[in-house]
C-alpha cells in the first residue's frame, strides 16, 4: 500500500494531471485505505490552508504584474533600460538582464517578463548579432532573476510553508538577485566582446533622460513597495494591495494606455492564475499535515542527523537535489511540498531559514528555464518560434552562470541576510 | 511565479452545438469578468482598510475576514473555470507532445483523477458544513455564519466533481470514436 502511495502520485505527476489533483487524490487513498483519520479533517485543513490574510499578497502582486504588461509599463521599463546602456559590448544583452531585474521588482512573474522581453528584444538581439539560439537563451534564463528579487511569490509561499517572515525573504532576496543580474550582466558583456558582437547604439543624454522621464511613475513602483515594507509602513500584503491601486492609477490616468473594461480583464486574469496557483497551497496543507502528523519531517531530521552531515555537505545535496526537483517540478509545487521537510533539517544543522529560503528559490528559478521542464523554455519557444533543442544550446552557458551564482548564494550566508536583520 | 500549464481548450465538432458554445463562451467571459471584479473589491478593502489603520488611526473590524473569504470564493471559482479550460498548473510535456488518442486518453486520467479525488472532497465538506451548520458557529469580525465561507469549498468540488465527470464522458466518447484531437497546444 505505502508504495502505491508513492507511486500513483508520481504516475499522476508524470501524466500531465493538475498537481492540485495529485496532491488531492493522494490524499484521498491515505484517509480511504490507509489512515483511520475521520474525512471532515480534509476540509477543515484545506479551508485552514486559504484561511491565511498573507496568502492575499499572491493575487494581488499577480494583478500589478497583469496591470505592468497591460499598461505598457513594461515596454516603457525596457526602453529606459536601453536608453541608459548606451554604448557598450553587449548593451543589448544587459539591457535585456535590466529590464528583467526592473520588471521582477514590481510583480515577480518570470514568466511575464520573459513573454515581455522576448517579444520586444528578442528580434533586436538577433538583429544585434546575438544569434537566434542566444538570444532565446537569454531572455529565457534572464527571467529568473524575477523569482529572486522582491516582491517574489515564490518567497510568499516559501514563508507560509516555513512560517518565516515574509519581509524578512524580500529584503533577503534583493542582494542574491543583483548577484545574479550582475553575474549575467558581466558574462554577455565577456561574451559580446570574445565572439566580437557588434556594438549598436550610443549613450544619448536627451534620449535616456526623455525615456527616464517617460517610466519615471514605473520605477516609483517598486521603491514605493519595497521602500513601504523596508521602513515598516505597511505589511508584503498590504504593499501587494497598493501596488495594484497604484498600478491602476498609472494606466488608467497617467500613461492612459488602460479603459475600466480592461482593467477589470487584468484583475480577471489576475485572479485566474492566482486561483490555480492557491488550490495548490490547499491541496499541499493537507498533504504536508498528514505528512506531519505521520512525523514524516522528524523522521528525516533523525535520519539526516544520524548521516552526521555538515552544513556545508547539506547545503551542496540540497542545492543538487533542488536543481534535479526544479527541472520538473513548478516553484510554487516544489516549495510546497519540500519547504515543510527542508527547513527543520537545515535548521537542526544551523543554517539560518531565511538564507534557506533564498537558497531554496534560487534553485527553483534556475529550473524555470533549465531544460527539459522549465517554463520559461516554453514561453521562449512560443515568443520566438525557435524549436526546444535550439533554445536548450542556448541556454547552456547561462546555466552555468546560474549555477556559479547559486554556490556564491549557498555558501555566503551574508549575501542573503545583510539586509534581512534590519526589518 | 508559474508553472508548466496545459492550456488546451476544448474545441467543437462542426454543426450542430453553435448556440450552446455561443452560451458556454459568453458564461465564461461573465465569469472571468465577475472574478476580475471580485479581486478588485479585494484590493479596494485592503487599502481601506491599511489607509484607515496608518492614516486614521482606525480598524475597520471584518475587513481582514471579508478579503480572506471573498478570496476562497475567487479561488474555488477559479479552480473549477480552469478544470473546464484545461488550464490548471501541471507538468505539461506528455499532454504537450502527445496526439490523437494518446491525448484522448490521458484526458480521460486526469478527468477520472478529478472525479474521483474532487468526489471525495465534495463528501468531507458536505459532512464539515453540515456540522458547523448544526453547532451555529459565526466569524469573529463580522459574524457571519462560517457555514458562508465554507460553502465555498462545498460548492467548488460540487462543481469540480460535475466538470470532472462531464469531461470524463466527452473525452471517453472521443477516445472510443477515435475523434482526431481538437485542442489547441499550449
Amino acid at each position: 500500500m505505502t508504495a502505491v502511495l508513492a507511486i500513483v502520485p508520481l504516475a499522476l505527476l508524470a501524466l500531465g494531471t493538475p498537481v492540485f489533483l495529485v496532491f488531492l487524490a493522494a490524499v484521498t487513498l491515505t484517509l480511504v485505505f490507509v489512515l483511520p483519520i475521520p474525512p471532515l479533517a480534509l476540509h477543515q485543513v484545506m479551508f485552514g490552508g486559504l484561511d491565511h490574510y498573507a496568502l492575499l499578497a499572491i493575487p494581488f502582486f499577480v494583478f500589478a504584474g497583469e496591470l505592468m504588461g497591460a499598461s505598457g509599463i513594461a515596454s516603457r521599463l525596457i526602453a529606459w533600460v536601453l536608453a541608459l546602456v548606451g554604448r557598450m559590448p553587449g548593451s543589448l544583452g544587459v539591457a535585456t538582464v535590466g529590464a528583467s531585474t526592473a520588471m521582477g521588482a514590481i510583480s515577480g512573474s518570470s514568466v511575464a517578463a520573459v513573454g515581455a522581453l522576448g517579444k520586444t528584444l528578442y528580434p533586436r538581439l538577433v538583429e544585434g548579432g546575438y544569434g537566434r539560439e542566444r538570444a532565446a537563451g537569454l531572455i529565457a534564463s534572464s527571467g529568473a532573476v524575477d523569482i529572486v528579487i522582491p516582491p517574489s511569490i515564490a518567497m510568499i509561499l516559501y514563508g507560509l510553508a516555513a512560517e518565516q517572515s515574509i519581509p524578512r525573504l524580500f529584503m533577503a532576496g534583493i542582494l542574491p538577485g543583483l548577484l545574479i543580474a550582475s553575474m549575467i550582466s558581466v558574462f554577455i558583456v565577456l561574451m559580446a566582446t570574445v565572439k566580437g558582437i557588434p556594438v549598436v547604439g550610443r549613450f544619448d543624454v536627451r534620449k535616456a533622460l526623455s525615456a527616464t522621464k517617460d517610466a519615471v511613475a514605473a520605477l516609483f513602483m517598486p521603491v514605493f513597495v519595497l521602500g513601504g515594507i523596508y521602513n515598516g509602513w505597511f505589511s508584503p500584503t498590504e504593499a501587494g494591495g497598493f501596488a495594484c491601486l497604484y498600478a491602476m492609477i498609472v494606466a488608467r490616468f497617467v500613461y492612459r494606455s488602460m479603459s475600466w473594461g480592461d482593467i477589470v480583464q487584468a484583475a480577471g486574469n489576475a485572479a485566474m492564475l492566482s486561483a490555480r496557483i492557491m488550490v495548490i497551497v490547499a491541496a499541499a496543507s493537507i498533504a504536508t499535515w498528514l505528512l506531519t502528523t505521520q512525523g514524516v519531517p522528524q523522521a528525516i531530521v533523525t535520519w539526516i542527523e544520524a548521516l552526521d552531515m555538515s552544513p556545508v555537505m547539506f547545503l551542496l545535496v540540497v542545492n543538487m537535489v533542488l536543481l534535479g526537483i526544479g527541472c520538473l517540478l513548478d516553484p510554487t509545487t516544489a516549495i510546497l511540498v519540500l519547504a515543510p521537510l527542508l527547513v527543520p533539517i537545515a535548521v537542526s544543522l544551523g543554517v539560518d531559514p531565511v538564507h534557506f529560503g533564498i537558497v531554496m528559490t534560487v534553485n527553483l528559478a534556475i529550473g524555470m528555464f533549465t531544460p527539459p521542464f522549465g517554463l520559461n523554455i516554453f514561453v521562449a519557444q512560443s515568443v520566438t518560434g525557435l524549436p526546444a533543442h535550439a533554445i536548450y544550446r542556448g541556454i547552456v552557458p547561462f546555466l552555468a552562470v546560474l549555477v556559479t551564482a547559486l554556490l556564491i548564494i549557498t555558501y555566503v550566508p551574508a549575501l542573503s541576510l545583510a539586509l534581512a536583520p534590519a526589518i | 511565479m508559474e508553472a508548466a500549464v496545459d492550456t488546451g481548450r476544448s474545441g467543437t465538432r462542426g454543426g450542430g452545438g453553435g448556440a450552446s458554445v455561443t452560451f458556454a463562451v459568453r458564461a465564461k467571459e461573465a465569469a472571468h469578468r465577475v472574478l476580475g471584479v471580485a479581486l478588485i473589491l479585494v484590493v479596494g478593502a485592503n487599502v481601506f482598510n491599511a489607509t484607515g489603520r496608518y492614516v486614521l488611526g482606525y480598524s475597520f473590524t471584518g475587513t481582514d475576514e471579508f478579503m480572506v473569504y471573498t478570496m476562497i470564493w475567487v479561488v474555488m471559482a477559479g479552480a473549477v473555470m480552469s478544470l473546464a479550460s484545461r488550464e490548471h498548473i501541471g507538468i505539461n510535456l506528455l499532454p504537450f507532445y502527445a496526439r490523437g488518442r494518446l491525448r484522448h486518453l490521458l484526458h480521460c486520467i486526469h478527468d477520472l483523477t478529478a472525479l474521483l479525488a474532487c468526489g471525495y472532497a465534495t463528501y468531507a465538506s458536505v459532512g464539515f458544513v453540515t456540522r458547523i451548520a448544526r453547532l451555529g458557529t459565526k466569524s469573529m469580525g463580522l459574524g457571519l455564519p462560517m457555514t458562508m465561507p465554507h460553502a465555498a469549498l462545498l460548492a467548488g468540488f460540487a462543481a469540480l466533481t460535475l466538470v470532472a465527470g462531464l469531461l470524463l464522458m466527452r473525452s471517453i466518447l472521443a477516445l472510443m470514436r477515435g475523434e482526431p484531437h481538437t485542442e489547441e497546444r499550449s
